[in-house]
């Protein structure tokens, strides 16, 4: 058993995959990987494997940074930051669950903005659900 | 990197998950440290708690008016390039190690090689926990580790909860950083 | 002089230098890769070193489970010893000590130290014996000649100042847990090694013969220890371990300096602004731990520069922040 199958709690691997597969499908999303919040990978949809744990490493420090830098201006719980460059948007959205998760959706310039927040907004909510049952 | 031009540089604590960084840089900030931690959910790789993903970061301010910022790096590899985005325009690099972990001499080996290429030669101090529990590696073993890679280091053992020991490591790096100076070597 | 003649000059001192080695106990691929890092060495040392058969050998290079018989015919004669330990062997108290995987870096160092130390010896059998005979020196001298002898002495005793004891059993320290503590502070003397009546006490704790040495030599005489020489520069091969046997920033500010840069002695005093009887128990703890080399003197660096750097600015404001005292 890997450290982070342990994390899925009732959330199983399969199912992530398959809400991941969805948004996935979303125009413009290149990739998505739900993670610990200690950095590990727990499903991803992406054909790098490797590019995946690297973005739940970074994407886990982002999310705690976020939590910090709220904390920090005396605001409540992070819940989600964005990464907008000239070619694309990262999406760092934080799961509602028994235990801590983050999802980042990675999207080219294909996507609409506000598709892309409902998309991943829905994924995370369902992602949630599962996991917090 | 100089102290003088910004009045402001930065020394980086950094090792392994669970060698005491967290806890190094609360005992010396005079301000409540910035956390980035996390639930662990690799007990198997270390058995505590809370693990930081992200940064710590404490300060001092010294009486004449210069600021020390402490930063703490994530100790897996994974974080890897946190080591380098916090080891960037260092002055030096503490590496705390735990003398009881397996493999301890391989992650000495990896930190130095990590932070040799952001710190200005030889400005790196290790502190080493833990020396007195049973199957703990002496330090000897250590310093023997680092004059076999050409290194001339202090490996100090430490108890980084006591602030004695982690002061102890902030003044042995300054006395190098100073010592530097002397020769005239670029900084 | 022509240039063949320099050359003939050259040649012969060459000649005339070339030290035997000869190892025994070692793998065959350890000993096979020790031989072909000497190739790759000579030329880079300043003593060129050939591998030869034990009775003409000037350096023993050995496995530390070899046969003690050999090992102890050959500490007879009062050449230098190297010994070979595995990796997570504990080191023994032999000033050479070689740990496997041996690196070429490590086997450099070790053989120009070796070399030096063959250099300064009236002879190469003979023991040297201190060019100072003033019993100030005794109890270094004892120490040193015990530590030599790679822990085969048997139970001797010395006298601290408070007048408790201090033990050597097979190259192992002992003493009372408040003993080792004000050892630590730098507040006893230790007199001479001798056999004692005493055994060790059971209540007594083990550290190590390089950490006892530190200890004594520190609180030893404030004159250059007889085997090291004004002239010479001296540089950290590795640090004390100041978390362990304490120091104080004095002590810390001149490990620095002298892992940083080869200095003679006067100079290391210039440099770090400390009076040069400091500088001589410095450099004498750090010699009797096994902690310096010699290094050949380039030019010295500047000392000057130290008062008004930036850095000990900060290094004396942030110890009046850290409240340490000088």
């Amino acid at each position: 058993m890997t450290p982070a199958s342990r994390n899925i709690g009732r959330l199983s691997r399969e199912f992530a995959r398959r809400e991941l597969a969805t948004l996935v499908g979303t125009t413009g999303v290149r990739s998505a990987v739900l993670f610990s919040a200690d950095g590990f990978e727990i499903a991803s949809q992406a054909t790098d494997s490797a590019a995946a744990a690297r973005l739940a490493a970074i994407g886990s420090s982002l999310s705690a940074l976020g939590s910090a830098i709220a904390a920090e201006a005396g605001l409540r719980d992070f819940e989600r930051t964005m990464i907008e460059s000239s070619d694309g948007t990262v999406l760092i959205m934080r799961v509602h669950g028994t235990r801590a998760m983050s999802l980042a959706a990675v999207a080219d310039h294909g996507a609409v903005l506000g598709t892309l927040l409902w998309a991943t907004q829905r994924c995370c909510e369902a992602l949630g659900r599962i996991a917090g049952e | 990197m100089n102290p003088g031009v910004q009045g402001e540089f930065k020394i980086v604590f950094t090792g392994p998950m669970g060698a005491g960084k967290t806890t190094a840089i609360a005992a010396l900030s005079e301000v409540e440290p910035v956390r980035t931690e996390v639930e662990n959910t690799d007990r198997m790789s270390h058995d505590k708690e809370f693990t930081t993903v992200g940064l710590d970061m404490g300060r001092i301010t010294l009486p004449g008016g210069q600021v020390v910022r402490l930063y703490g790096t994530p100790g897996q590899a994974r974080f890897r390039f946190m080591w380098d985005i916090l080891g960037r325009g260092a002055a030096g690099a503490i590496i705390l190690l735990d003398a009881t972990q397996a493999g301890v001499l391989v992650q000495l080996d990896l930190f130095v090689d990590a932070f040799a290429a952001h710190v200005p030669r030889g400005a790196i101090v290790i502190g080493l926990g833990r020396t007195h529990q049973p199957g703990a590696l002496a330090s000897d073993a250590f310093a023997e580790r680092l004059e076999a890679r050409g290194f001339t280091l202090p490996v100090l053992s430490v108890d980084v909860r006591k602030r004695r020991d982690v002061m102890l490591l902030v003044e042995t790096l300054a006395c190098i950083l100073e010592a530097q100076t002397t020769e005239g070597l670029p900084s | 002089m022509d240039m063949n003649d320099v050359n003939a000059h050259e040649r012969e001192a060459i000649q005339m230098q070339t030290l035997g080695i000869h190892d025994i106990g070692l793998p065959v691929d350890a000993s096979r890769a020790l031989h072909s890092m000497l190739q790759v060495l000579n030329g880079r040392l300043r003593t060129p070193w050939q591998t030869c058969h034990l009775d003409r050998a000037d350096v023993l290079i050995a496995h530390a489970a070899s046969d003690p018989a050999v090992l102890a015919s050959w500490s007879r004669g009062g050449k230098p010893l190297v010994l070979v330990i595995d990796e997570r062997a504990p080191r023994p108290t032999s000033p050479f000590v070689l740990r496997q995987p041996i690196r070429v870096m490590q086997l450099m160092t070790m053989l120009e130290s070796v070399a030096e130390q063959l250099a300064s010896r009236p002879s190469a059998v003979q023991p040297r014996r201190a060019r100072n005979p003033d019993s100030t020196w005794m109890p270094l001298e004892s120490l040193r000649q015990l530590m030599a002898r790679h822990g085969d002495a048997g139970p001797l005793v010395a006298t601290t100042s408070d007048g408790c004891g201090v033990w050597i059993d097979r190259g192992t320290a002992y003493a009372a847990v408040s003993t080792l503590q004000r050892l630590r502070l730098g507040e006893l003397r230790v007199g001479a090694f001798a056999t004692g009546p005493q055994p060790v006490p059971a209540s007594a704790v083990a550290f190590s013969t390089f950490d006892l040495a530190w200890f004594v030599a520190l609180k030893g005489p404030t004159e250059l220890a007889p085997w090291l020489e004004r002239g010479t520069a001296y540089r950290l091969r590795r640090w004390p371990d100041f978390g362990r046997l304490g120091g104080t920033s004095a002590l810390i500010e001149l490990a620095a300096l002298a892992s940083a840069h080869a200095w003679t002695p006067a100079r290391l005093a210039e440099a770090s602004c400390q009076p040069i009887e400091d500088v001589h128990r410095f450099l004498n703890a750090a010699s009797m731990a096994g902690l310096v080399v010699n290094a050949p003197v380039t030019a010295q660096p500047r000392a000057a520069a130290a008062a008004t750097s930036m850095w000990s600015r900060f290094v004396g404001d942030l110890r009046r922040h850290l409240g340490r005292v000088a």
